[in-house]
């Protein structure tokens, strides 16, 4: 029998008290089981839900309902009913209040400055957090028609499924998938020789001669940009030819981004052809500047390439796009994703039904295909392809919740720290209230007044913070784009939030003043303010909270900050300083496998002479910019059968010299290391371990698609995908001995290498004009690494500094408040013999107190949490004792100082002076 | 009699624990609350309700035997005091002798016309 969720369920214990549980979780399942006969499970979940949050709602609104009555029965006697005049009409009492509240705002003009920019702060953040929230994770991306008809095909075998298909699935599912309006595809650009580039889009050179550049290029199916619906900025888009699927001149689609970069919004590009790899295009649209492709988490590629016009690049492209080669064998190149738009009016529950027919059609007529390709047939699976968060943002989605966490604290702090400065307002206003009422104001209608002003306080908060949000779009673009692409500007969505925000600022900060004020009684308050009613402890309360709230963000800056350290100080295993690569695509220069094959070692030895160049090598891939990886077998070993999925990289002779990797045992590449000679391969220490544990790995076999290797040498282990990486198993193989149509060229150079790569990319274009190079300064790799560490380390601190302050500020308020009100106390206690020390001690004590409670309860706050934030911090755990310790005395020591002014004020008391004032 | 005035659901809500009898708990008021009175109430309402009338000394509670429906877990078993009881059939007198007022025609006939 089915559970209840368990989610709600774990929600309804936290909420629950222990003594009510057994009531409860026992009427709620019972209730459960009644549903699921009544109505079904769905409904009966949904109910569930329902249930826990009523619940929750119920005993709030019960636990607040308590304090408010609470508070009514104390003080001695109750207040006598006030006068209740009959209301006036209410739009012109409105329009009063407001006019009332700016009235109020103008004549304490520091006081309303402190409270709009706390809320400034607060709503701004928080409109700023969810500007990116509502971009990346709520609403499709942009400039796509109907996203809602839009659904992903997946693939699925037995035991694995995936999102790459062939081109000649695209065809069938195009040609014969009812339930489809259209289908489109796209796809990295597939390199040639059916090698895939599988770093998101491949780069292709654009122009000729000195302005050329690399760009990154997709593929995409002639339809594309039709069945997304997304209109051009510039252009009309792929023509007829294309959009029929007819080869016709090869037609090339550029990003906005790629328009403005390369060409700087030259609206004559239109008009004439544009060179990729040597080869004439037409530029035929530029795509809307907000366009950001199908998946949020995914950069745009700077070029759009038709399918078909990419055959004109690629001189094996045909034969990739066929199920079957030439000769009749199997093709198995896939390399394109396809998305369908469904029929207008279609649910997915009956496309998928549809799909099933397709999935036998597809079976029998490729039957022998699949069999040979893959031993089993594969059946196609849809899915809603705009459903929430694909998994590309997933690690983003936990730093933004924990942001948001942050900003809302900050919220909080900041409405806590109105509530107590408009408490402590309240108190000087007892006495124009208990006035306002004597004259005929009813109960009612002061508490509006009340509400009204800080209503009007939260508006202009609200305003002045949005404000914020805007100014800060540019930097939180910056600071997210680091993963993902996109423009975060706060839309109407992001306006509404921060109204709701302001409004519900207003209710926070607003109604206990409000209400406590409201209830005066008119004769105490005229005669003796002041005394009506004691709301220190009230006060002393909102600090605690506030002191907690600040203790746990300050403990997450701490944690983040040791995190950027402990990045800093990672031993990468290979050196950075003094280093750069130029990075060379030979296929797209036109380069053969034999003429790159001479090319190589030829740009060694001339880079080699550059005066300042240490040492020069070769490699495949850049370490951080994507990897190679395959599955290996080790003859002899526990990884004889199913051999162990890795990454390995092509190295070139004096690679690991070049690169500052030092030589365990064994020999490194050398120039004698070619096709022609036996096959071998240098291991990294882990691997080594992992293979042939406590023996010597020199002289062992490795095995693989295209052979048996032998290990001929041993390295340290460095870090290659990331720098957060645990060292891993990791493969090199001579890159002489495996050609590839990319080349690393990695220099070693005596001083900054900066300054030196023009004169690196003249030898190199010496020995082949036509040759262009992007150079890459290996630091700089780095930096990239921990630069969104650091963003996010920078900004929560800013956000914990700034709630530390609120948090000072409400503290120091209190105290304060309570100095003056202790005024008359101080000085009796003074003229009976206190000394002055003792006053000052006794302020500080309570000071303390508060402080003291705060971190306690901070302390403990944050230890919850940090659980759920594990994966967030590197080098670090969450509970770390020093940050905890460290930010717990600072924050002691900060509570010691705000409470230091109020208690030396304190003990200048005049005791004559203070007696006298009653 | 000690004047105790209650909203229309907490009445409605006593009456409820009288209709169950001795398996007056939660759910089961839940249940008779949508056959009988047409209506579909949170858990969260009915307890609310409940707390209050315990307050003004009109029910009382105590802890009953677990049952294997409800995952074994015990439940709260409520019933009316002497004042609650009172207190109904004092509502019961008053509606009733209003009702025996009103003109039998108008029950019989179709409402709103």
């Amino acid at each position: 029998m089915s559970a209840p969720p368990s989610p709600a369920r774990r929600l309804l214990r936290k909420f629950t008290p222990p003594g009510d549980l057994q009531e409860v979780e026992g009427d709620l399942t019972e209730g459960f089981h009644r549903w699921i006969e009544a109505r079904g499970l769905p409904y009966a979940r949904r109910r569930y839900w329902r249930e826990v949050f009523l619940l929750m709602g119920w005993r709030i609104a019960g636990t607040l309902r308590r304090v408010m009555e609470g508070r009514e029965n104390t003080g001695p006697g109750a207040p006598p009913p006030p006068l209740n005049k009959p209301e006036s009409g209410s739009v012109a009492d409105l329009v009063n209040d407001i006019r009332y509240a700016f009235r109020r705002i103008i004549r304490t003009p520091v006081m309303s400055a402190v409270a709009i920019l706390l809320l400034a702060v607060g709503i701004g953040g928080n409109a700023t957090v969810y500007t990116v929230f509502d971009k990346l994770l709520l609403e499709p991306p942009p400039l796509i028609q109907d996203p809602d008809e839009m659904v992903g095909l997946d693939w699925v075998m037995a035991r694995s499924s995936g999102v790459d298909f062939g081109y000649y699935d695209y065809e069938f599912y195009r040609e014969q998938g009812n339930a489809f309006q259209d289908v489109l595809a796209y796809g990295g650009f597939p390199g040639a020789r059916g090698r895939r580039t599988d770093d998101g889009g491949g780069e292709l050179v654009v122009g000729r001669g000195e302005g050329a550049a690399q760009a990154g290029a997709w593929v995409v199916s002639g339809n594309y940009f039709q069945v997304l619906g997304a209109p051009m900025s510039q252009g009309a888009g792929f023509g007829p030819q294309v959009l029929n699927g007819a080869r016709g001149i090869p037609e090339v689609v550029l990003s906005h981004g790629y328009w403005t970069r390369a060409f700087g919004r030259d609206r004559t590009v239109l008009d004439r052809p544009v060179y990729l790899n040597g080869i004439p295009f037409q530029v035929v649209g530029v795509t809307h500047p907000d366009f950001r492709g199908i998946n949020p988490g995914e950069p745009v590629p700077d070029l759009f390439i038709p399918i078909l016009s990419a055959e004109a690049l690629i001189p094996d492209f045909p034969d990739q796009l066929r199920r079957f080669h030439d000769d009749g064998s199997p093709s198995a190149s896939r390399f394109l994703r396809l998305v369908a738009r469904l029929r207008p009016g279609l649910t997915l529950a009956t496309a998928r039904a549809e799909t099933e027919v397709l999935n036998r059609r597809w079976a029998e007529a490729f039957a022998s295909w699949s069999q040979s390709v893959y031993g089993e047939s594969y059946s196609v699976r849809l899915r809603q392809e705009f459903d929430m968060a694909p998994w590309e943002v997933s690690l983003l989605r936990k730093q933004l919740y924990f942001l948001w966490f942050v900003v809302g604290a900050v919220f909080l702090i900041g409405c806590a720290n109105l509530a107590i400065l408009l408490l402590a307002s309240a108190a000087g206003r007892e006495r124009e209230m208990g006035i306002r009422a004597s004259v005929g104001a009813g109960r009612k209608r002061l508490l509006i007044q009340l509400i009204t002003e800080s209503l009007v306080l939260s508006a202009m908060g609200g305003l002045v913070g949005l404000a914020l949000a805007f100014a800060s779009s540019g930097l939180v673009t910056a600071s997210v784009s680091m993963e993902v692409q996109g423009h975060f500007v706060p839309d109407t969505n992001v306006i509404a939030f921060t109204l709701l925000l302001s409004t519900l600022s207003a209710v926070v900060f607003g109604t206990a003043p409000a209400w406590s004020l409201s209830r005066v009684d008119v004769a105490t308050l005229i005669q003796r303010p002041g005394q009506a009613r004691n709301r220190a402890r009230f006060r002393g309360g909102l600090v605690v909270v506030q002191t907690a709230l600040s203790l746990i963000l300050l403990i997450g800056g701490g944690l983040l900050l040791r995190s950027v350290q402990a990045v800093r100080q990672v031993d990468l295993g290979f050196e950075v300083e003094n280093r750069v690569f130029l990075s060379l695509l030979l296929d797209n220069l036109g380069y053969s496998e034999e003429e790159g094959e001479a090319f190589v070692p030829a740009a060694l030895s001339r880079l080699g002479q550059v005066p300042g160049v240490r040492a020069v090598s070769v490699c495949n891939r850049i370490p951080f910019l994507g990897n190679n990886t395959w599955t290996f077998t080790a003859p002899g070993t526990a990884y004889a059968e199913e051999g162990l999925r890795m990454n390995f990289n092509l190295a070139g002779p004096g690679y690991f010299e070049a690169m500052g990797i030092p030589l365990v045992s064994g020999r490194a590449f050398s120039v004698d290391d070619l096709p022609s000679g036996q096959r071998v391969a240098v291991v990294n220490e882990v691997l080594a371990e992992r293979f042939w544990p406590g023996d010597s790995p020199l002289g062992r076999t490795i095995d693989f698609a295209e052979g048996p290797v032998e290990v001929v040498g041993v390295v340290e282990a460095s870090v290659y995908n990331r720098v957060t990486d645990a060292p891993r198993p990791f493969l090199y193989l001579p890159s002489l001995q495996w050609y590839q149509g990319r080349q690393n060229f990695i220099i070693a150079t005596e001083s900054a290498p900066g300054p030196m790569v023009p004169r690196l990319s003249e030898a190199l274009r010496e020995l082949d004009p036509k040759v262009t190079a992007s150079a890459l300064l290996a630091s700089e790799l780095v930096k990239s690494q921990t630069t969104s560490l650091r963003i996010w380390s920078v900004l929560i601190g800013a956000f914990a500094g700034t709630a530390l302050f609120l948090a000072l500020v409400g503290l120091y308020g209190v105290q304060s408040f309570l100095v003056d009100r202790r005024r008359h106390e101080i000085g009796l206690r003074m003229a009976l013999g206190a000394r002055s020390n003792e006053v000052v001690f006794s302020v500080v004590r309570s000071g303390l107190i508060m402080g003291g409670l705060g971190v306690v309860l901070g302390i403990s706050g944050a230890l919850a949490l940090s659980n759920l934030l594990r994966g967030a911090f590197f080098g670090v755990t969450p509970d770390d004792p020093l940050v905890y310790s460290v930010v717990s005395a600072l924050l002691l020591a900060a509570c010691l100082m705000a409470s230091l002014i109020p208690a030396l004020r304190a003990s200048r008391v005049n005791p004559v002076d203070a007696l006298n004032t009653e | 009699m000690a004047e105790v005035r209650l909203r229309e659901f907490e009445e409605l809500v006593l009456l409820a624990v009288l209709i169950a009898g001795s398996e007056a708990y939660g759910a089961a008021l839940q249940e008779i609350l949508a056959r009988e009175a047409d209506r579909e109430v949170s858990l969260g309402a009915i307890y609310t309700a409940l707390d209050r009338l315990g307050r003004k000394g009109l029910v009382t509670s105590e802890m009953g035997d677990p049952t294997p429906v409800r995952g074994g877990r015990r439940k709260r078993e409520y019933r009316l005091t002497p004042k609650g009881l009172e207190h109904v059939r004092e509502a019961r007198r008053i509606r009733d002798r209003m009702w025996g007022q009103v003109d039998s025609e108008f029950l019989e006939g179709e409402v709103g016309k």
